[in-house]
């Protein structure tokens, strides 16, 4: 199946925290909210567990965006977790934007538990603004890979 | 600083090597190129290597020879820093520039050497001399050795003598290095060199910063397609010591081995995020690169950064603390929703 006879639609990959995020994402399930279908989720204990070369490598595999959530900061089940994910996506947001990266290709953002609505508000957001931004060329590998133009 | 003693090269390597204060001396000699320095390594009689053989006459002219063969000038571009983690548990001398002695206090600091075994003989620095780019200034190989008079350095080029502002000539790292005096030393050779005021941030990167997100992306894939990911910017590299890299990995497999630009960026952001915090600026990657792939930018940039966000410099304090292995509880939050 190529681009030409299907509609391109964005491939998000969410890495959720198991404690508040993935809780949250739950909770907007349950609750029938709904949001657009193109996030596929890896659950994390912690946003904090999330090596950046997770993010780097999705987006050489095709991902048209990435989001990473987490619990608010104080409020980490395993205390600091997401004060140190914080620098460390800061410092990659900072490497990504100078390398030319689209802004809105990888986003990151606090959604507790209860926050069944910020989660569904969150998802659509970032759909949609990578919906806008295209398919993700720049840092997608070319080589071998069968959907490449 | 601690109070450091001015002293001459070869005596004091002399001393150390045969009283045995120091079991291996990491210095520099002439190498076989013009406008070239290799690193040298001076095993005293107590190293290891040598014992438990008697010194002999031999081997005393040998280690006369080789002390004889040190070197300290414009050509020492090496960063010899690299060599500190072969010796670990060894008493080690080590000549560093200003810019290597920022690596030292950057090794002191993740506890990857002990101060007790190191002495550190600090070399003001002027800058050095960018071969690749004389030779392209010239148009010709450079024949013999150079002289520095003031702002010029006089190459011998094809049979004549020719003159070259010194600020052509030297790295650019070297224009606007910060600290030609290095941070920490026991003993210092050579007098202290002035240090210019420079601005906190290049031209070169405030047009980066302020152009557009596409005009980013074609330089870093312009700069990525030359990558052949050789790692010798690692391998230079005092802060990469990883005994086993991300880039050799293959559970997962970080870094792909294809020519696609995208595995060469696979290896430099990771490695850049790697370096986030602890890279000192000492442009040893960029005098290795043998495609001359401007790393520089990338990680100028993350240094300006952390020095913005942190008010960090790397290298500069044994006590501090990097940034990137602490948080804040106010750090900036603004582009999290």
């Amino acid at each position: 199946m190529n681009e030409q006879h299907s509609e391109w639609q964005p491939k998000i990959l969410a890495f959720l925290c198991n404690w508040c995020s993935y809780a949250g994402a739950d909770l907007a399930g349950v609750s029938r909210l709904q949001y657009p279908p193109n996030v596929r989720i890896v659950r994390v204990p912690c946003s904090g567990r999330v090596n950046p070369a997770y993010i780097l490598k999705a987006l050489q595999e095709g991902v048209d965006g990435v989001l990473v959530s987490g619990c608010h900061p104080g409020d980490c089940h395993y205390l600091t977790g997401n004060y140190h994910a914080r620098r460390k996506f800061r410092l990659l947001k900072e490497l990504l934007d100078f390398v030319g990266v689209e802004n809105g290709r990888v986003q990151f953002s606090w959604v507790s538990a209860a926050e069944g609505a910020k989660f569904a508000q969150v998802m659509t957001e970032v759909t949609e603004k990578v919906r806008a931004l295209g398919p993700n060329r720049r840092l997608a590998k070319q080589i071998g890979n069968p959907i490449s133009k | 600083m601690t109070a450091s003693k001015q002293v001459d090269l070869k005596t004091l390597a002399r001393e150390l090597l045969t009283t045995g204060k120091v079991e291996v001396f990491i210095g520099y000699q002439a190498a076989t190129q013009p406008l070239t320095a290799a690193p040298l390594i001076i095993h005293g009689a107590s190293s290891a290597i040598n014992a438990p053989k008697p010194v002999t006459p031999d081997a005393e002219r040998d280690l006369a020879r080789k002390v004889d063969a040190l070197i300290f000038d414009d050509r020492c571009e090496m960063n010899l820093v690299n060599y500190l983690h072969k010796f670990k548990d060894r008493k080690i001398a080590i000549v560093v520039k200003g810019c290597d002695s920022r690596s030292v206090v950057g090794l002191l600091q993740e506890k990857q050497v002990d101060r007790k075994n190191l002495i550190i003989i600090g070399a003001p620095c002027r800058g050095v001399v960018d071969r690749r780019h004389v030779t392209k200034l010239m148009g010709c190989d450079v024949s013999r050795e150079m002289d520095r008079e003031g702002e010029h350095f006089r190459f011998q080029c094809a049979g004549s003598w020719k003159r070259v502002k010194v600020v052509d000539a030297i790295y650019t790292a070297c224009l606007e290095c910060q600290v030609h005096n290095p941070v920490i030393a026991d003993y210092v050779i050579g007098a202290p060199v002035p240090q210019p005021d420079l601005p906190e941030i290049t031209p070169e990167m405030e047009a980066m910063r302020k152009a557009s997100p596409d005009h980013r992306w074609e330089r870093f894939h312009k700069e990525m397609s030359k990558c052949i990911l050789c790692y010798a910017c690692r391998n230079l590299c005092p802060a990469c010591y990883c005994k086993t890299c991300f880039a050799d990995a293959s559970k997962p497999k970080w870094v792909g081995r294809t020519d696609d630009p995208s595995d060469a960026m696979m290896f430099h952001l990771q490695r850049l995020m790697h370096l986030g915090g602890r890279c000192t600026g000492c442009g040893a990657c960029v005098r290795g690169c043998p495609m001359q792939v401007d790393l520089r930018l990338y990680n100028d940039h993350l240094r300006s950064h952390v020095k913005q966000e942190y008010g960090f410099m790397a290298g500069m304090d044994e006590a501090a603390q990097p940034p990137l292995a602490m948080y804040g509880t106010d750090d900036c939050n603004e582009f999290i929703r």
